[in-house]
């Protein structure tokens, strides 16, 4: 009787032992592979470029007009004393800016249409004036309103 | 006999696997407990530091989307709004006991002593309805009129003596008269670029582009302060 219950206890110590570590074992692994998919997964995510709204353009309204403001956008809160002006018109169209302080520029938009410059403001309100016009002398002019505010909201 | 050894052995072994797995129903306990944070808590905690970031930048982001300004004239003042005439059209602006109302001097006023025709800034967050919840209104001077204007044309002729240029704009039907002076900026468009360039450069039949002044006794000529011409020839 004295040595068979001596080889139970020894049998069952080892195989409650052998469960737990077990279990401990798998559940390390579990984890480990999960901070490893995670970190893949914020990887990929940096990787990935953050998508861009895709901008609404009204088909009636690019038939008529040829300069699309892409930013800033009217009414914006810019909070440093200059901001650049991207859009699109045109390919190879002189495009003006006409700002506050008696400011102006002209530059031109490249091959695509694409156009960029940057614009100094004041402190307040900016009305900042963009005239497009195309090889043919065709005009098209948009108006864009923004405010040059440190003061935090 | 036999049956109960058989059923005492089964009970030893039964009692010792479950003392065994004792401990486990506590490893999580004794992780907390434990002050010395592991190196894969470091791990979790360096991934949630950079997801909270990313979802903040994110909020702010959203948040940026909808913080705007709307600059115009008083139309009307009522207990808790504000309505401006802007050049994107009328906005009704939302205050509240919170909006911080300011004048010219930057000294904070209440809503009732904004009058009819005064000039604001009302900055805030626009609703989910479109309306302007200002967080901040400043009332500011009369904005000065830009007068300047753009004129541009075909060159029909040139006076290189008295430094008239004139435009004729067969799409808006316009003949404009360009003064040039020394202060007068002159450009050129060439191979895709602006380039400086001089009044002399300047022959009938090139594109031109004037920014300037109307005279105020003579609004057709305007003095022209910036110009850029493309050739002919180009």
């Amino acid at each position: 009787m004295r040595k068979e219950a001596l080889i139970a206890i020894l049998i069952g110590s080892i195989f409650g032992l052998a469960v737990t570590f077990g279990i401990r074992g798998s559940d390390q692994l579990l984890k480990d592979s999960q901070l490893l998919k995670n970190a893949f997964r914020s990887n990929s995510q940096e990787e990935e470029p953050t998508p861009m709204p895709t901008p609404i353009i009204d088909s009636s309204a690019e038939k008529t007009s040829a300069l699309i403001l892409s930013s800033p956008h009217n009414n914006d809160i810019i909070d440093q004393d200059k901001v650049v002006i991207e859009g699109i018109t045109s390919p190879n169209a002189l495009v003006t800016f006409l700002y506050e302080k008696e400011g102006e520029i002209i530059i031109t938009s490249d091959g695509d249409g694409n156009f960029s410059q940057e614009i100094e403001l004041i402190g307040g309100a900016n009305e900042i004036k963009i005239t497009s016009f195309d090889t043919e002398g065709k005009e098209t002019n948009k108006i864009i309103n923004l405010v040059y505010s440190t003061a935090e909201i | 006999m036999n049956k109960y050894k058989s059923v005492l052995l089964v009970l030893i072994f039964l009692a010792l696997t479950i003392l065994c797995l004792g401990p486990k129903v506590n490893f999580p306990l004794q992780a907390q407990d434990n002050p010395t944070p592991t190196e894969t808590d470091e791990k979790i905690k360096g991934i949630r530091d950079t997801v909270k970031e990313k979802v903040k930048e994110q909020i702010d982001e959203i948040k940026k989307d909808t913080r705007k300004a709307f600059v115009g004239t008083v139309s009307k003042v009522a207990d808790q709004s504000l309505s401006l005439d802007t050049q994107s059209g009328p906005q009704v602006i939302k205050t509240d006991d919170e909006t911080e109302i300011v004048n010219e001097d930057r000294k904070e006023i209440g809503l009732e002593d904004i009058k009819l025709e005064d000039n604001v800034i009302a900055l805030g967050y626009l609703d989910e309805d479109g309306l302007l919840e200002a967080k901040r209104v400043v009332l500011t001077p009369e904005p000065e009129e830009d007068k300047r204007e753009i004129a541009a044309g075909i060159v029909t002729d040139i006076s290189k003596e008295s430094l008239l240029i004139t435009l004729k704009n067969e799409n808006k039907v316009k003949t404009y008269t360009i003064l040039v002076n020394s202060k007068t900026d002159v450009k050129q468009k060439e191979d895709s670029q602006i380039n400086e360039s001089e009044f002399k450069e300047i022959a009938e039949g090139d594109f031109l582009i004037a920014v300037g002044t109307p005279e105020e006794d003579n609004g057709k000529i305007i003095t022209a302060t910036t110009l850029c011409f493309v050739s002919n020839e180009e």
